[in-house]
């Protein structure tokens, strides 16, 4: 017989707001985030969906609320990848270096992971050209790869494909999908096709709330 | 003095590189590039601390340090007089007419330049990178760290100005060096000095040493610059 395991509370959000310059981005928020499967998060340009993210992901203070996670560690171990991909002025090479000297790891031990990863993704080529020479397609696979070299328990995606040709986009769409299986993604997106593809009740925000 | 013949003798003085002459460029050089580096070091922290923490009294700091900017040298040289002077708080360490007095007294007035020119370098910096830093769980130590790396070509064009401040300082460092040949007197001093006697050649040939020098200098670093803007890794 097939041993089902229940889904857990991982996170939870008790009447979060956000205030940005005296606009309320984000009202009165209340949601639990599970640890299976991937939350989706979807709405309207400036429904305050990256604001919501980036307070899930610790990157941002909210106003007030509670936000509890229910195992301190996990925030510690997470990845964020943002719309636009941000990079130091550096390698490709030298960026992923750069990460995980962020959480301690050796020089000898990143060097390994980081030519695994290039390697799996066809992009060791790149390994010495500065980052913000790539393409807009190899610069979100290498944010990528970035945060998957974190080895995180849970990755935050902020519109990750919104940029990219259908090419990079599937690749980008089918490596959440294998990440999804060993851990928690919470990703926000506008396109139907992701939503559809990674969840069936996707939260939905507008003007601030989620409906 | 005939302006031409004035201009010939000069740069005859230029060629001939005197001891008395190369002593002064030494000693402009010395004093300069000592305030710069000291005021460097200080500066870094500080603006650091500026663009990346949000702190009680930080607007009042950042206002107090933009008003220093403007401080005027020859009040700067009048009150290190009074500290320095034999009735000073300073006094027992002999450092009226020196180096060092004049070292301290450029340094006083370089390091709000570069605090501020970095402060808002490095903010400009931290809004761009820290969202990053933090989703890679970066220390503060470490965001402090990438972010003065990634802003060390920027960084050098702060350097320059406050470069260009201290070589062409004279207010300051005339009343706390005392322009004393062979010991405190600076291509700018001297040109004072120089002029004032009615001696222009000897004026001119400092003239245009100094601007050379600041030349050569702004050109090796901006080139720095280039190279690192261009290479990028």
């Amino acid at each position: 017989m097939e041993k089902k395991t229940l889904s857990k509370i991982i996170i939870q959000l008790n009447d979060i707001c956000k205030k940005i310059a005296d606009r309320h981005v984000l009202k009165n928020i209340n949601l639990d985030i599970y640890d299976k499967d991937i939350t989706v998060i979807t709405g309207h340009n400036g429904a305050g969906k990256s604001t919501l993210l980036k307070i899930l992901a610790g990157l941002s203070k909210e106003t007030s609320g509670v936000l509890k996670y229910h195992n301190e560690g996990l925030i510690k171990s997470s990845g964020f990848i943002f719309q636009k991909p941000i990079f130091l002025n550096r390698s490709v090479k030298d960026n992923l270096l750069h990460a995980l000297s962020c959480i301690g790891k050796s020089y000898t031990y990143s060097e390994k992971i980081i030519s695994k990863h290039l390697a799996y993704y066809n992009l060791t080529y790149l390994a010495d050209i500065p980052a913000i020479k790539l393409s807009s397609g190899e610069q979100q696979l290498l944010s990528f790869i970035r945060s998957i070299s974190l080895n995180p328990e849970i990755l935050f995606l902020d519109e990750p494909t919104s940029n990219l040709d259908i090419n990079y986009s599937s690749i980008i769409n089918e490596e959440i999908l294998k990440l999804s299986n060993t851990i928690k993604i919470i990703i926000v997106s506008q396109s139907i096709d992701q939503i559809k593809k990674f969840t069936n009740s996707p939260v939905i925000m507008e003007g601030g709330k989620i409906i | 003095m005939d302006f031409q013949i004035a201009l010939m003798t000069s740069i005859e003085n230029i060629l001939n590189l005197e001891s008395d002459y190369i002593q002064i460029i030494f000693t402009s050089l010395e004093v300069s590039f000592t305030a710069i580096l000291i005021s460097f070091i200080v500066s870094i922290p500080i603006s650091s601390i500026l663009a990346t923490k949000e702190f009680y009294g930080k607007s009042l700091l950042i206002v107090l340090v933009n008003t220093l900017m403007a401080l005027p040298p020859v009040v700067v040289g009048l009150l290190l007089y009074i500290v320095f002077s034999s009735q000073g708080i300073l006094g027992s360490y002999d450092l009226l007419y020196t180096v060092n007095a004049m070292i301290i007294a450029q340094t006083i007035l370089i390091t709000p330049i570069l605090i501020s020119l970095s402060q808002v370098t490095l903010t400009r910096y931290y809004h761009k990178y820290n969202d990053l830093l933090l989703s890679m769980h970066a220390s503060y130590t470490k965001r402090v760290f990438t972010l003065v790396w990634e802003a060390k070509y920027a960084l050098t064009i702060n350097l320059l100005v406050g470069f260009g401040r201290a070589l062409s300082e004279v207010g300051a460092i005339i009343i706390v060096g005392g322009n004393i040949a062979h010991l405190t007197r600076t291509m700018t001093t001297g040109i004072v000095l120089e002029t004032s006697r009615g001696d222009l050649a000897n004026a001119i040939s400092l003239g245009i040493t100094l601007i050379t020098i600041a030349l050569f200098v702004n050109i090796i670093l901006h080139s720095l610059k280039v190279y690192g803007e261009k290479n990028l890794v």
